[in-house]
């Protein structure tokens, strides 16, 4: 089942040496960092850009680590399992966007930097929507914290994770080594289309939720509806359009404002999952748009 | 396209696998560090109800009590006086508000140490007062409205922090601070009414 699982699914190559060097390093990188009071979003942040030397190991080893380090401080618990969760996330879809990401044993050099960079800052950023909104998604449902504080958490990590893999990429380009790639992401990787269709749905997810949140949570002085409602009424009238509609709005996040922030992970994954399988059946249909693949394959 | 799916396939076909002994043995060996590690620099040892303290019948241990008084050291200002027999009396001492709501905010005490343990490197007493306040602002609660069946931030925001803001309020001591000669339960006696504008003269 195992090895069914990691030959049939995975884009790219997880080498288990790499994994259990990752849980040590990723042990000792939460260790030193909490010591140092580092904030765990760059912690996260280094251990998705370390993704670029070596694969997806960085984020299994990086959390295994983590749940070590914490079951080792008697602090296993939801804030474990939202690292966690945004570090798993966040490295998975990333190696599905990024060629930049090395697969292990299995490199191939690539002769276009700007493209590896290029693809990099998409899928950081793409990848970063999903994984922040996933993370507090899960923080929100295991009653932790709000949508929008867990959000502002980890949303640095996004910007570390993306400085210092641009950095760790020019560097290795001015130094004269090709950044590797994983062969096995060979056609596997999402159309632009696809890409943009994802980056609409992670941001309209991201956004939207903690707009929700924070207007929900601020709308929740008000003891009753009904203080809300007479509020409202003061504050834009009554009989007009924008009184009905901006009272029916605030009333709607008031009374449904944080069940909307529940259901929007489903509602999020169901979309993407669509438009991943509209991009996968318009990559397979007999007349391919040759501007559809995003850079065309990878040992060109 | 050809070349592409026999790439893939030669490089799947050089992947290592990962048996369920290797993934095991790496757990292990890093789980057998990592204890060495816990154990060398004192983690793990959270509080726990009566944990530190006495058995007697109080709401909250020793533990817990020297940790609301390192909470209180940070939030309060420097001018005002605070120790953990004056924490004890006056958080634990009065009458609880509601059933449980003490409970609630030993549980409020926990969450916060134990975040700090996770995320700080060591208990809350062994945390400077700014880094005491970090742990609050990364926990959240400084974001939040008080909640009392809300989330942990909002929990503790609830309980902890407005407990301990309630009590300063409410104490003698702070009238310096907030302007309130005479707080509630401090009428200030009579001597208060033989005082001057300036409270120096008679």
């Amino acid at each position: 089942m195992w090895e069914k699982l990691q030959r049939s699914s995975v884009a790219t190559p997880v080498v288990p040496e790499h994994v259990a060097l990752a849980s040590g390093a990723g042990f000792l990188l939460v260790a030193v960092a909490t010591s140092a009071r580092i904030p765990v979003a760059v912690v996260g942040g280094l251990l998705v850009a370390a993704a670029l030397f070596v694969g997806p190991s960085a984020a299994l080893g990086g959390t295994s680590g983590l749940v070590i380090h914490d079951l080792f401080r008697g602090a296993v618990g939801v804030g474990t399992l939202t690292l966690a969760v945004w570090l798993c996330v966040f490295v998975g879809l990333l190696a599905w966007f990024s060629p930049a990401l090395a697969g292990g044993r299995a490199r191939l050099s690539v002769r276009s930097p700007p493209r590896a960079l290029r693809s990099y800052v998409v899928g950081t950023v793409v990848a970063g929507l999903y994984a922040t909104a996933a993370s507090a998604w899960v923080a929100t449902v295991a009653g932790h914290e709000r949508f929008y504080t867990a959000a502002a958490d980890l949303l640095p990590g996004v910007l570390v994770a993306g400085l210092v893999g641009v950095a760790a990429i020019v560097t290795a380009r001015r130094l004269g080594r090709a950044v590797s790639v994983p062969r096995a992401t060979v056609g596997t990787r999402p159309g632009r289309l696809t890409t943009l269709a994802l980056f609409v749905v992670g941001a309209a997810w991201l956004v939207g939720a903690i707009g929700t949140d924070l207007l929900a949570h601020d709308l929740g002085l008000f003891p009753t509806d009904i203080q809300l409602a007479y509020y409202v009424a003061g504050l834009l009238g009554t009989g007009s359009l924008v009184a009905t509609v901006g009272s029916a709005v605030l009333l709607s996040v008031y009374r449904y404002g944080e069940l909307a922030v529940v259901l929007s992970a489903p509602l999020a994954g169901v979309l993407s999952w669509v438009l991943v399988s509209l991009g996968r059946t318009r990559v397979q249909s007999p007349t391919p748009d040759i501007d559809f693949v995003n850079g065309g394959t990878d040992n060109d | 396209m050809t070349d592409s799916k026999s790439t893939l396939t030669d490089t799947r076909d050089d992947l290592p696998s990962l048996s369920r002994r290797q993934l095991l043995a790496a757990l292990g060996g890093a789980a057998v560090a990592a204890g060495g590690y816990g154990y060398g620099v004192g983690g793990g040892a959270g509080l726990t109800p009566g944990g530190g303290g006495d058995a007697s019948d109080a709401p909250a241990s020793d533990a817990h009590i020297e940790t609301l008084t390192a909470l209180a050291e940070a939030i309060y200002p420097p001018s005002m006086p605070v120790d953990e027999s004056w924490i004890e009396n006056r958080v634990f001492g009065r009458v609880e508000p509601q059933e449980g709501h003490f409970d609630q905010l030993v549980a409020a005490v926990e969450a916060v140490d134990e975040h700090a343990r996770a995320r700080f490197g060591g208990p809350v007493t062994a945390l400077s007062p700014g880094h005491r306040r970090g742990v609050l602002h990364s926990m959240g609660a400084t974001e939040v409205h008080p909640t009392a069946d809300g989330t942990t931030a909002e929990r503790v925001r609830f309980y902890l922090l407005g407990d301990l803001l309630y009590v300063m309020l409410t104490a003698p001591e702070s009238s310096d601070l907030t302007g309130i000669a005479n707080p509630p339960g401090y009428p200030g006696g009579t001597d208060v009414y033989k005082r001057g504008p300036g409270g120096d003269g008679q």
